[in-house]
């Protein structure tokens, strides 16, 4: 049975890009087939993630609008021939397309694959009502600084609204500060949201590296960050994940001294 | 500045890699032309090429190129010249 996940965060610049690249990657090199579909009209960026921009034909906004079929528009990933890329347009703008028209192309593109992974955009206007249309269920994306929590709980009062039952993943943690007493952890926010987490990732700086080129994050497993998302990836396909001790990661003089 | 493994097995540090995709995705968003529009002005531009001389549809690059706040188009193929 084929089901829709949107990737939501309220707040730009969180991690929803990144995080829609990597779970459609990890989804796929599991033996799915998955379509990553760039919600975000007008700011495309998930084809720049997966390193696939310079193959766009069609998009999203030409599916829907009945200029091409949804095949055509879709980019077959460079490594996993189950992978595939929805791109959005660059032209238009959110109101091109309407939560109906979103909700019947999800329902087609499950005819085809096993897991439908939406990009949703930031804020919580027309272009957050299209990407959660046809959305299963949504995994809500934070960063442990107040101003992305408080929008992250706007976005799960907007979605429990919709009866759209969410997640919660906390990027870009440093067990550093979390130590120093200088950031919320993965608890505090999780206790402030009250909502089931899904993952944590921590901040890595091979995010960057794998954005610059394209690659995702998730396909280099010897990374903090790649690791993360491959936990999350099993823990959406229903297996029992435990949560890393990430602070006994440090080394065992570093942690005797920091008492 | 460049690594050991830059330097020895020739590759680029990410962060170039990262601005040469990035100056040629802008390119392509300037011309600010939807997808379908661009793919069909390709099509017509490859035909009219075609009559003159041999290009690959796949290697016709399009892109907008700015300096001085002015703008061009530019159109660039690799070509084989007609055997005569």
């Amino acid at each position: 049975m084929s089901q829709s996940i949107v990737i939501t965060s309220g707040k730009g610049g969180v991690g929803k890009t990144t995080t829609t690249a990597n779970l459609s990657t990890a989804l796929a090199n599991a033996g799915n087939s998955v379509v990553a579909v760039d919600a975000d009209i007008g700011l495309r960026n998930l084809d720049l993630i997966m390193g696939l921009e310079n193959r766009i034909v069609y998009n999203l906004v030409d599916v829907v609008k009945g200029r091409c079929t949804a095949r055509q528009a879709m980019i077959k990933d460079k490594r996993n021939p189950n992978l595939f890329l929805l791109p959005t347009s660059q032209v238009d703008d959110k109101n091109a397309v309407s939560p109906e028209e979103m909700s019947t192309l999800v329902e087609e593109l499950r005819k085809g694959f096993d897991f439908i992974v939406i990009d949703c955009p930031a804020g919580i206007e027309q272009g957050f009502r299209n990407a959660i249309a046809g959305a299963d269920r949504a995994v809500v994306v934070t960063t442990p600084e107040v101003s992305a929590v408080r929008d992250a709980d706007r976005i799960i009062g907007m979605l429990q609204h919709h009866d759209v039952p969410s997640q919660l993943i906390v990027n870009r943690l440093s067990m550093k500060m979390v130590e120093s007493g200088e950031m919320m952890s993965q608890e505090d926010v999780v206790d402030i949201l009250a909502i089931d987490l899904l993952g944590v990732i921590l901040e890595d700086a091979e995010v960057v590296v794998s954005g610059n080129q394209g690659v995702p994050v998730v396909l280099d497993t010897s990374s903090e960050a790649g690791a993360a998302y491959s936990r999350i990836c099993r823990r959406i396909l229903g297996e029992s994940v435990p949560f890393p001790d990430f602070a006994e990661k440090r080394g065992f003089l570093t942690r005797l001294f920091r008492r | 500045m460049f690594s050991i493994r830059q330097l020895l097995l020739g590759q680029r540090d990410s962060a170039s890699v990262a601005k040469n995709r990035l100056q040629l995705v802008l390119s392509k968003d300037r011309i600010q032309i939807s997808d379908a529009d661009l793919q069909s002005m390709k099509e017509e531009l490859y035909r009219v090429i075609s009559h003159y001389f041999t290009v690959t549809p796949d290697n016709l690059e399009i892109e907008v190129l700015t300096r001085d706040g002015r703008a061009a188009l530019s159109v660039n193929t690799p070509v084989e010249f007609p055997a005569r």
